[in-house]
């Protein structure tokens, strides 16, 4: 049996403006282990969501996606979500895989109860038969969330509770049908730091327990090595580097990774200034020749300007999409 | 560092009304000193009030109670007027740089305007030739001046944004979650631009974040912030070294660490 969840091999993804079609995504692979976190990093604009999205099928109008998304049900069946048809891709999306977005301020809708929000999934998933049973359903998952007094908070609004609160309705909302895959977009971002440590805590405890997988989405490198068991990181719509998350923290190699980690400011390390990476995040649809790197990259050499770098593996499971690494590994 | 009081706050209280006649206590009674040439950084969690006793010390609201002391003078009370010559010696630089520039205007204006407001310059000649100068501090190129913002990247419109605040030379900068919209690797620059020019200037910094490790690399001194009052104030290398308070090592706590392998 294979043991994978979902694997996505070469998506690709783009957005028509002006009658020009920009590629957003261009060629990714990523398969997601049964019961493991899976992190995606990269800087804004780099297409980290839009391949959410397209696992989803929430992609917006203006966009299509190639390629091939492979779901490896725990049952045994394996489904390609690329091709279903929207109401088949419902009884996909909610009960097999959930999504909690980023902002919790606005994805919630502001004149529903919250417990009436969580049912909803419920009863459109036909997954409960009749209001009491849900309502004891919602209550059981708002406390599993940790939410203090769930039967007083089923009845309450979105602005009545915190921030941090509306982030564990919105976790709620996508574990309640028991999903197999969690994709968390950006989960803690507007979160202040002590909230952000119990959110994630969350995830983790929820992926645990239900023997869950989830992808996390996210910028911040801290959230990435707490919470994950497996980093992707990709720029600007390529995955550059791959690796199991002590390896990749140990030993970054590609410039971009070790860039990426050096400017980050440290507690217990305090130079004088910081290491940078220089220059600006290229605009898309201003496709290179070379590697999408090396007008930014350190060591850069001649070849790099000219051909893309292949994907190579540097040690087991350590992928990296890189000439200067390629021979090193020589 | 001399140790020479630039602006210190003494039993500060600002509260705000709240819908049911009562108040809330934003900033309870707070005093604080901060000296000329340092760089003092306030943390906190969202709703502590960090940003208010930063707008109450550039007297952008006025406090209920308590003094605010600029190089001896109490400008709490002070209006319009009598408060102007202190407007010049402190200047913001704001948290989200796509907001804080007016979209119609070009790059030259935007930079121009301090200086026209203040008189600085006497002729267009001159005001050209000091935006060039701001421009080159701020590691921008000469050709950006006739652009307008939405032509730039985010980190782009910040430096955009802390040439404007330099343009009158001022004595204080108040950075408020300046870098938190920022990406990692172009926060790491524009870190190191604030840093670069708090020296070559001379300028004293009152930083804001809620990133305590940002706070760490450019503070010569941390005050920890809780629900209006100040927790702790110490020196950087301390109070992450040794905190004392319960907050702070709660705070600390909380941050998710990269576990490097060194």
């Amino acid at each position: 049996m294979s043991d994978f969840l979902l694997k996505i091999s070469n998506l690709t993804v783009s957005v028509t403006r002006n009658k020009q079609d920009i590629p957003i995504v261009k060629g990714i692979d990523m398969d997601i282990p049964r019961g493991k976190i899976v992190g995606l990093v990269g800087e804004s604009g780099c297409g980290k969501s839009m391949t959410a999205k397209s696992i989803m099928g929430i992609l917006p109008r203006s966009a299509h996606m190639n390629g091939s998304i492979l779901w490896n049900d725990p049952d045994g069946s394996q489904t390609e979500i690329t091709g279903l048809k929207e109401k088949e891709l419902r009884k996909m999306c909610g009960p097999k895989i959930g999504m909690v977005f980023q902002e919790p301020m606005t994805s919630l809708n502001p004149m529903m109860k919250i417990g009436d929000q969580v049912a909803e999934v419920l009863f459109i998933h036909k997954l409960v038969k009749n209001r009491s049973e849900a309502k004891e359903k919602v209550i059981r998952t708002l406390g599993e969330v940790g939410i203090p007094e769930p039967e007083r908070h089923y009845n309450s609004y979105p602005h009545r509770i915190s921030g941090g609160m509306r982030q564990r309705v919105m976790i709620a909302m996508a574990v309640i049908c028991e999903p197999s895959l969690l994709i968390a977009d950006e989960p803690t971002t507007a979160l202040d730091v002590t909230i952000e440590a119990q959110i994630l805590k969350l995830i983790r405890h929820m992926c645990e327990t239900h023997n869950m997988s989830a992808l996390v989405i996210t910028h911040n490198m801290g959230v990435v090595s707490t919470l994950c068991d497996k980093v992707y990181v990709m720029y600007m719509g390529r995955i550059l580097e791959r690796a199991p998350v002590d390896q990749l923290f140990k030993t970054p190699i590609h410039p971009y990774t070790r860039g990426l980690l050096s400017s980050i400011p440290r507690i217990h390390a305090n130079p004088e200034y910081l290491a940078t990476i220089p220059g600006n995040t290229p605009e898309f649809g201003k496709e290179t020749v070379g590697c999408d790197f090396c007008l930014r990259c350190s060591d850069d050499q001649r070849r790099c300007f000219f051909e893309k770098p292949k994907e190579a593996e540097i040690e087991k499971d350590h992928f990296v999409s890189c000439f200067s690494a390629n021979n090193r590994s020589k | 560092m001399s140790e020479q009081v630039l602006i210190s706050a003494r039993n500060v209280t600002k509260s705000f009304p709240l819908p049911n006649k009562k108040r809330r206590i934003v900033v309870n009674n707070l005093s604080l000193d901060m000296f000329k040439g340092e760089t003092l950084s306030l943390v906190g969690e969202s709703g502590c009030g960090k940003s208010t006793l930063a707008r109450l010390i550039m007297r952008l609201t006025s406090p209920d109670q308590g003094e605010i002391l600029y190089d001896g003078v109490n400008i709490a009370g002070l209006s319009g007027s009598a408060l102007k010559p202190y407007r010049r010696k402190m200047q913001m630089v704001f948290q989200d740089p796509a907001s804080s520039l007016d979209p119609r205007m070009k790059v030259r204006d935007i930079i121009a305007e301090p200086l026209k407001v203040w008189h600085i310059c006497n002729n267009k000649k001159e005001i050209e030739r000091r935006v060039m100068e701001l421009l080159e501090m701020v590691e921008l190129k000469e050709s950006a001046i006739d652009r307008y913002p939405h032509e730039f990247s985010g980190g782009q419109k910040q430096r955009i944004g802390i040439a404007r605040a330099i343009a009158i030379n001022p004595e204080l900068l108040i950075c408020d979650e300046s870098v938190s919209a920022l990406d990692v690797s172009v926060q790491a620059q524009i870190l190191n631009l604030l840093k670069r020019l708090k020296r070559d200037l001379g300028l004293s910094c009152l930083f804001i974040s809620h990133d305590l490790s940002v706070v760490n690399f450019i503070s010569d001194r941390v005050c920890v912030m809780n629900d209006g009052n100040i927790c702790e104030i110490a020196d950087a290398e301390s109070i992450y070294a040794n905190p004392s308070h319960e907050y702070t090592r709660y705070l600390l706590s909380a941050i998710p660490h990269i576990k490097y392998a060194e």
